[in-house]
């Protein structure tokens, strides 16, 4: 981390969180794509407001082909890919080549999935290179605090996305623990009171996800 | 071989995996497309390679004492060996840098010498390329991947290895460094050569950054870290000249480090290559290059230059407009296969019109005999067939404590049967460069 510099500690942390945003809306999208056939038409309303993004769709398949493939649609997963893209490719020397190329995989089997007949399938090949992806970072980057920078990132967009999802309390506990042990490990300044602020709240009875939310967001 | 070939799309896919692209501006939009790669490779025999590279080592040799004298005592240009206008009026000469004195006396530490084999065998050097030459990164990482599809062709085959560039360029930095961090500076990820920049920053073990992550504070160049400043000493720029330094050289520059240059001339820190040097690459400068040897090193010039004409002298004019029709023009002021013409091509309104244009800017053109390049095969669309096409060679000399030939090289080749235009911003592809090591 010694000659890291801020803008690229930057890159480190936004890839960590575009590459988990597009594990788990993936993960959403597969699940929605599977109710919407028989069970639920309209389910993409409830995914649109879970996960607080404009509802622009106007149909089921308008939302399966948009919010999946269109890279105009700043919401979807594949412009969150290249969003990865854009901050993994100017940290090369940092993270490898080798652990670069998965996210290139990850963009060209979504680019395949787009016109695939059966796109949950090249979805079930990114998943696959996004996991390949953090194995591989553990692998060829000594440097511990490079990688837990893009860690924290990934953790602070799961939290974010649980906290959306008002996922159940002991979730919450392990995400939120999870951060709190990353980012002491990096460089990246973070704000320690909101961070303790998000346990208090998720402590809470009901939990108050709107606030907790809220507070996450101000972490880093 | 045939078992390389055959490789040849899980070669591609592997390229595609890694990321291996260029950047190009298409109707004011940048995309990135793949270099398209040919698993034919150039070979070049030992005692070939050998002679070549006896005659790159005192080209570059000269060359850097050109650019040392010019910005310095200018003797050859007191001697009349080379017209004082040919120097002033290069559009890489700068003023800025008369003066001054580069960290070791090197000035081009990465040369990117182009060639081209004529079908009587014979080489040819068409251009030096002392600034920014770029495309080693190609050849370096496709010959990994290569060596991953087919290992039995490199068993079978003694090459030498290629990967050494690595430790070339690493050793050309450490050598001139002046104490602290080898830097390669990039104008950003929508450069055209992005690629290369972070490759071999990720292999040379260079820190990439970008202009805002170095700062200069009483002379010495600093990277501002996340745990705060180290210093640089050695800065491989990937930026044009008039762009290094917004307050020494294009103010306008928007990429550049402020106070680099003056760094530089305190002898803080070093830049490769040094700023100036495209005084030595220029079109027009290349037909004195040959004189240059047998100035400073009293020898023979080994490489040959392709038979070039100065419409600058009468007497070349004369014979310019004379054999119009079987030459090739070039404007000094244009790269990357831009600004070629082949006076055949021309219709007789045009043809009428561009010598016009020569006559009153001799200076800008120089004119040369159509080589016959030797064609190389490449396989066809389909992946099978071989097909002759047009290729040169950028040969990379590395000046650094001893000046080194890289047994490899960029073959670039005409996607189309009827160009001679090879450039990857034209469309072009390329090949491995095999040096045989026995």
């Amino acid at each position: 981390m010694g000659t890291v510099t801020v803008e690229r500690l930057d890159n480190l942390f936004w890839l960590g969180r575009y590459i988990e945003r597009v594990y788990q809306t993936i993960q959403l999208y597969m699940d929605g794509y599977d109710r919407m056939i028989d069970e639920d038409g309209a389910y993409y309303n409830e995914i649109c407001e879970q996960l607080g993004i404009p509802n622009i769709y106007e149909s089921s398949e308008d939302f399966i082909k948009s919010f999946g493939f269109d890279e105009n649609n700043a919401s979807s997963i594949i412009s969150n890919a290249y969003r990865a893209y854009d901050n993994a490719m100017v940290i090369r020397d940092e993270i490898s080549t080798k652990t670069l190329a998965y996210i290139h995989l990850v963009i060209a089997n979504l680019e395949k999935a787009k016109t695939s007949g059966s796109p949950m399938l090249e979805l079930q090949s990114v998943l696959d290179n996004i996991l390949a992806f953090w194995g591989c970072l553990d692998d060829e980057v000594d440097e511990e605090s490079t990688r837990n920078a893009v860690k924290v990132g990934k953790r602070i967009e799961r939290l974010d996305l649980y906290l959306r999802a008002k996922k159940p309390r002991e979730e919450l506990v392990r995400e939120t623990d999870r951060l709190e042990h990353r980012v002491k490990t990096t460089n990246l300044k973070y704000n320690k009171a909101a961070l303790k602020h998000v346990s208090a709240l998720i402590e809470d009875e009901p939990i108050d996800y709107r606030e907790a939310l809220s507070k996450a967001m101000m972490i880093i | 071989m045939d078992a390389l070939n055959s490789h040849v799309n899980q070669i591609n896919a592997l390229l595609e995996r890694y990321g291996v692209r260029f950047g190009i501006y298409k109707n004011g939009v940048f995309k990135e497309q793949l270099f398209p790669f040919d698993p034919i490779p150039r070979i070049i025999e030992k005692d070939e390679f050998e002679k070549i590279e006896r005659g790159l080592k005192q080209r570059v040799t000269a060359l850097n004492m050109f650019i040392a004298d010019v910005y310095g005592d200018k003797k050859i240009i007191k001697d009349k060996v080379i017209p004082p206008e040919f120097v002033y009026s290069s559009s890489g000469y700068m003023a800025e840098c008369d003066g001054v004195k580069t960290p070791k006396g090197i000035a081009s530490h990465i040369s990117g010498i182009g060639l081209v084999q004529a079908k009587d065998g014979e080489w040819y050097i068409l251009e030096d390329n002392l600034r920014i030459p770029s495309g080693a990164s190609y050849p370096l990482i496709a010959r990994d991947l290569c060596r991953k599809a087919s290992p039995s062709t490199f068993r079978d085959h003694a090459v030498a290895d290629n990967r050494d560039y690595v430790r070339l360029l690493r050793d050309t930095m450490d050598y001139v460094n002046t104490g602290g961090l080898n830097v390669i500076l990039t104008p950003g990820r929508y450069n055209a050569a992005f690629f290369e920049h972070s490759y071999l920053a990720e292999r040379t073990g260079a820190v990439l950054v970008s202009s805002n992550e170095l700062v200069v504070e009483n002379n010495i160049v600093y990277l501002n870290t996340a745990l705060g400043k180290q210093r640089v000493g050695a800065v491989y720029r990937r930026i044009s000249d008039e762009y290094l330094d917004p307050l020494a050289f294009n103010e306008e520059s928007l990429i550049g480090v402020p106070n680099l240059y003056d760094a530089f001339k305190s002898g803080n820190v070093v830049i490769l290559n040094a700023p100036g040097n495209g005084v030595a690459d220029d079109k027009g400068i290349y037909y004195f290059v040959p004189k240059m040897v047998k100035y400073y090193l009293g020898e023979e010039c080994i490489t040959n230059n392709a038979p070039t004409y100065l419409p600058y002298y009468e007497e070349d004019m004369k014979y310019v407009l004379d054999k119009f029709d079987s030459l090739v023009i070039k404007d000094v002021a244009e790269a990357g296969g831009y600004g070629v013409v082949f006076g055949s091509s021309l219709t007789s309104e045009k043809k009428a019109e561009f010598i016009e244009m020569l006559k009153s800017e001799p200076r800008r053109f120089i004119a040369q005999e159509v080589i016959d390049f030797l064609d190389l095969d490449i396989l066809d669309e389909d992946g099978k067939t071989p097909v002759p096409r047009k290729a040169d060679l950028r040969a990379f000399v590395l000046s650094g404590k001893t000046t080194e030939v890289w047994k490899s090289g960029l073959t670039r080749f005409s996607r189309n049967s009827d160009s001679f235009i090879v450039n990857s911003s034209q469309g072009g592809g390329f090949k491995d460069t095999w040096v045989l090591s026995r």
